[in-house]
Parts: structure tokens; C-alpha cells; sequence
């Protein structure tokens, strides 16, 4: 269970929210996912299950780069690029520009939100203005943290460097994707392969998602909620890599982060009904390679369970270099990055 | 004061409800909901013993 600090008491009051979050809350998306898989039929080309084999340097191990706030603290996309790891690179869609940037094409690229007007803004959106206008999801997440002052000068640039690297990575869409971010994925030239997120139990009468794979015959993927989660299912179950390092996969954030910034910082007030019990929302851990301590709210805390969960299932080795975070659990080690690639080479 | 004046000098004809108080606690109920929701996420489902399902080359390995 990792390094909890909080006391017991507050551990079960601070639980008791997390299993309260429902892990089906599809009446509010459920009409937007099966629009966008429907919409994106005409497109369905390659599915996963199309994906060529690895060679077998890259089948050995993959490095999966998440968008948490310790892959830009840790500088962890210039340090593989400066590596010349020579294995398989997974990252999330909110990671690819950064890596981009410091000259690193990634191999694969998964996308998973169905948000008709942010997602897009991670390959550059050309309606970039329109989107950002009465919207502070950029400036309140803190995934990656560039984001936050993305200004329509820097959206131009992402533009120029996806339309002149997206032909090099595969892009791993799921078909709830919006059209817009399909769109900009296939002007910029992604190989891309779909799949299907698995959103209920097909096994159910009535279920989406066998809805959706009756339309589209995709297979369809568990995702724990977040691409990141989502990613390291692909690298264990689709491509079979034996070793994954999962870099970004912080679960939470800093100690020094104020909990107003958090992500559902707002929502929390308004489920408590005041700021009185609001402390006891958050758990803090101590990270143990360095003895940083880090805490988690309900929201990311739950992200963390299911990917435990489903980590369960795991055929092949993942190691946790992050080097920050929450996902502290004796299954998946923490090790520095430099070691993982070092081994790994 | 009042109350202890008024309560019990009169018939009505109707039961009173408070319907009020019912329809405040639905829409409270309601909300929490829907922030719990927020919480979370829309598109998870936790439940099966592979990672992926292939509809009925799933169903089949399930079943062995």
C-alpha cells in the first residue's frame, strides 16, 4: 500500500470516497462515445491486431513515457534521447510534443479521450483560439505543465513539428477519439491502428462496448481510466515487451504542490460541502529512492487502484522509473531511469 | 410561539407533503452524484480476467 503518512482514520474516511467514484459513469458519455465510433467507421483501416511484429531489440524492452509532472522535472525524455536506448518508446498523447522536442520520434503514440476540444491540442489543434476560449483545462491540469501557458505562438510550432514527425510513430487511436484529433493525425501522416476501449461488460445485454464492437469488430482494450494505464496495457498484452520502465506515472503530485491546484480541488469542496474535512482527501507517501514525499487525491488515487488492479493481470516485468509519484507497490520496483536503460541496453 | 398556536386548530382537508424537502434531497442526492462521477472517469470498466476482449475469440477463451 506504499508509505501512507495520514493516520488510519483518515485512510478509511479518505477511502470511503474513493469506492464511492463510480467506475461506470457512462450516462453522461455514453451518446458522445458511440457518435465518435460510429463517425470514425469510415477511417478503420488497421486495427491492432494488424501491428507488424517487433524486431527483436525493440521486443525486448519498452519505455513508456507518461505525462506527469516528474517527466519534466526529471528530464527524463532528454535523458533516453541522450541514452540511445535502443527499445521500444510508448508515449501518451499528452507527452508526444515534449519528446518531439527533444528530438526523440517515439515508436508509438496511444490516445484515448474522447474530449471533442482539448485532445487535439496535444498535435497542434488549427482551432486553436475557438478551443481555448471559456476553457482553463490546460492551465488547471498539471500533467504537463507546458501546457499551462500554451499560447497560440507555441500551438503554430507543434503544428509544424507533428505535420514533419507524425509519418514516423504509429498512432494507437482509440475509436472514441474525436474527428478533429483523427483528422490532425491523419493530415500529419500517423500510421494509425484502432481499437476499442473497453467501457462496460460486453458480457452484459445492452453493453456498449459490444455495441461498439459489433460496429467496428476492434478489439477492445482495458484502460484503468487514463491513456497512461492504458499504454502500459498495450506494451504488456498487444506488443508483449518483456521489460517496461513506466516513466510520468506519478499518480499524484509534490508535496510543495498547493491542493488548490489540484484537479478536483473545486469538486471535492462542493462533495464535503466546505474546506473544513477537505485535508483528509489527500494521502501522502514517501517515495523511496529519494525520500521525496508526494501526496494523492481521491481522483488520482483511484486512477492508481484500478492500474493495481490490472496490473494483476500483467504477463511480462514493469519497473517504475518515474522517479517520483505514488505507485509505490512491490510488484513493480522503482529504479532510477539510468538503471533501467542501463540494463536494459 | 407561533407553532404551539397554530398547530392542531384546523383540519386540512389534504395531507400535507413536504414535497419540498423530497425534491431538495433528490436534487442533493443528485449532485453528489455527479460530482463522484467527476472523480472519476467515464470510460473504465474493471471487471474482466484478460486485458483485452476480442468479442467472440474471448468468449471462447473465457469459457476454456
Amino acid at each position: 500500500m506504499g508509505n501512507i503518512l495520514m493516520p488510519e482514520t483518515t485512510v478509511n474516511k479518505f477511502e470511503n470516497i474513493v469506492a464511492q467514484i463510480p467506475t461506470i459513469g457512462l450516462k453522461v458519455h455514453g451518446e458522445r462515445i458511440l457518435e465518435h465510433t460510429l463517425l470514425n467507421l469510415e477511417d478503420l483501416s488497421k486495427t491492432i491486431k494488424d501491428l507488424p511484429a517487433l524486431d527483436p531489440v525493440k521486443a525486448r524492452s519498452a519505455i513508456i513515457i507518461s505525462a506527469g509532472p516528474s517527466t519534466g522535472r526529471r528530464n527524463s525524455v532528454r535523458r533516453i534521447k541522450e541514452s540511445k536506448y535502443r527499445g521500444t518508446i510508448i508515449v501518451t498523447d499528452g507527452s508526444y510534443v515534449a519528446c518531439l522536442k527533444a528530438g526523440l520520434i517515439p515508436d508509438f503514440m496511444l490516445t484515448l479521450d474522447p474530449h471533442p476540444t482539448r485532445m487535439v491540442r496535444w498535435v497542434g489543434d488549427h482551432d486553436f483560439e475557438k478551443h481555448a476560449a471559456n476553457d482553463d483545462y490546460f492551465t488547471r491540469q498539471d500533467l504537463n505543465i507546458e501546457f499551462r501557458k500554451n499560447s497560440a505562438q507555441q500551438n503554430k510550432e507543434h503544428i509544424a513539428l507533428v505535420d514533419q514527425y507524425g509519418h514516423l510513430t504509429k498512432a494507437i487511436v482509440a475509436s472514441t477519439a474525436p474527428r478533429n484529433l483523427v483528422g490532425r493525425l491523419k493530415e500529419a501522416r500517423f500510421d494509425i491502428y484502432w481499437w476499442n476501449p473497453l467501457v462496460d461488460d460486453p458480457s452484459k445485454p445492452g453493453s456498449l462496448t459490444r455495441k461498439m464492437y459489433a460496429v467496428n469488430k476492434l478489439p477492445c482494450l482495458n484502460t484503468g481510466g487514463t491513456v497512461g494505464t492504458a499504454a502500459w496495457v498495450f506494451a504488456n498484452a498487444v506488443l508483449k515487451t518483456h521489460r517496461i520502465g513506466l516513466v510520468g506515472m506519478d499518480f499524484g503530485y509534490r508535496r510543495d504542490n498547493p491542493i488548490e491546484k489540484t484537479q478536483t480541488y473545486y469538486e471535492l469542496i462542493e462533495y464535503l460541502g466546505g474546506k473544513e474535512e477537505l485535508e483528509e482527501c489527500f494521502i501522502e507517501y514517501e517515495f523511496p529512492l529519494t525520500k521525496e514525499k508526494f501526496y494523492t487525491d481521491p481522483t488520482y488515487f483511484w486512477y492508481r487502484k484500478n492500474f493495481l488492479e490490472l496490473f494483476k493481470q500483467a504477463t511480462t516485468k514493469a519497473y517504475n522509473c518515474t522517479e517520483g509519484g505514488t505507485l509505490i507497490d512491490d510488484r513493480i520496483p522503482c529504479i532510477t531511469l539510468d538503471d533501467f536503460i542501463r540494463t536494459n541496453s | 410561539m407561533a407553532e404551539e398556536l397554530l398547530r392542531g386548530n384546523f383540519e386540512v382537508k389534504n395531507p400535507v407533503r413536504d414535497k419540498m424537502k423530497a425534491e431538495e434531497v433528490s436534487v442533493r442526492k443528485e449532485l453528489k452524484k455527479r460530482v463522484l462521477a467527476s472523480l472519476g472517469g467515464s470510460m473504465v470498466y474493471m471487471e474482466r480476467n484478460s486485458l483485452i476482449w476480442d468479442g467472440e475469440h474471448s468468449d471462447a477463451r473465457d469459457d476454456s
